[in-house]
């Protein structure tokens, strides 16, 4: 595209904003390109096209960035404008760049221009635990789909959440009567010693070792709860999430 | 360049270098000027200019050079007060962070 062709294109995108504003701009490129004479090629290389051209005289027309421009953790960008070393958004990260009307925002930020420190925010993230709940919650809402998906495959997955579950009340369950009934023949032992000291002996010993197995399934318990089950419940989530996502790695 | 610059520092810099000329500048002399010292494309400055200019900070007048019209940019005395604001805030800035990233000791000093 020689010049006076990025020029007439430049013209025609620009056919729509007042004339005063278009015979400004063009004026300017023009002359820019004119006086830079020999290096025209490599300015209108640097151009880029008349569209961006278009864009970047549009949206200072309109007081702002408004049009392709978005607020991200980082402020307010425009990926028209990224160009290097040179943040044009960062005029506009105020708070009255965005509210205020056009003269007013202006002085607004021109007060404030040298004190703008281009304040930057961490990225957010997104809390691990958060989104293990949360693909909890879509499993089983989508669960009439999935489980129509494959009859064999949803029978050996109920057979081994029935298990689990199974395991986990079980688990419980006998700890706390181990322990209860221990504690309790431990009692009756000691009371029975008074009357039949060698029987009440018998029976505050087996208590005693009843208590002792209490105690060991407690530590199970806790192994099991504490660990096996997370672990359970992160390796499926993974697992399902990743047949999702394909072969996309997880951070 | 590996620093970002920032819009004010921008403004500073196109005050800066269309105040070295009593008779003002044009818009091609500008952007070398400013391309001195900062990497900007070519096409940065005219969004800038004009809000200069909507500002009060820069005036334009035209001039005939070889057969057309050049149009020159001015600095104003509004733009002189803020670009002597914008020097006296980057004295600041600068020399702060010059103290830091050079990491004089008190006795060096």
């Amino acid at each position: 595209m020689n010049r006076n062709e990025f020029m007439e294109r430049l013209e025609y995108l620009l056919s729509d904003i007042p004339q005063e504003e278009k015979a400004d701009a063009i004026a300017y490129y023009r002359d820019y390109l004119e006086e830079a004479g020999e290096n025209a090629e490599k300015a209108m290389e640097d151009f880029g096209s008349p569209e961006r051209i278009a864009s970047i005289i549009r949206s200072e027309l309109s007081g702002n960035l408004k049009e392709g421009g978005e607020f991200t953790e980082r402020g307010y960008e425009d990926e028209r404008f990224r160009e290097p070393n040179y943040q044009v958004a960062k005029r506009l990260d105020l708070p009255e760049g965005r509210e205020g009307g056009g003269e007013e925002k202006r002085e607004g930020t021109w007060q404030q221009a040298p004190h703008d420190g281009g304040e930057t925010k961490r990225p957010v993230r997104t809390s691990r635990p958060l989104k293990i709940i949360l693909w909890i919650v879509l499993i089983f809402v989508s669960a009439p789909i999935w489980l129509g998906a494959g009859g064999l495959l949803t029978g050996i997955l109920a057979g081994g959440f029935g298990l689990l579950f199974g395991l986990i009340v079980l688990l419980g369950v006998l700890t706390v009567a181990l322990l209860l009934a221990g504690a309790g023949l431990c009692v009756v032992g000691i009371l029975a010693m008074v009357r039949w000291f060698a029987s009440g002996l018998l029976v505050f010993g087996a208590g005693v070792v009843v208590v002792g197995l209490g105690i060991l399934s407690l530590l199970l318990s806790i192994l099991f709860y504490g660990k096996l089950i997370p672990w359970l419940v992160r390796s499926i989530v993974n697992g399902i999430s990743g047949l999702i996502h394909g072969r996309r790695k997880r951070k | 360049m590996i620093f970002n610059t920032g819009a004010a520092l921008l403004d500073a810099i196109v005050l800066a270098v269309v105040s070295r000329t009593v008779k003002g500048t044009y818009g091609y002399k500008i952007t070398q000027d400013v391309r001195g010292a900062i990497e900007i494309s070519e096409s940065t400055l005219y969004p800038v200019l004009r809000r200069l200019l909507k500002e009060d900070c820069l005036e334009v007048y035209d001039l005939a050079i070889d057969g057309r019209n050049r149009r020159y940019y001015r600095i104003t005395e509004k733009g002189r007060t803020q670009l002597n604001l914008y020097r006296s805030e980057w004295a600041i800035y600068s020399g702060k962070i010059s103290h830091i990233l050079e990491d004089l000791t008190d006795e060096q000093k």
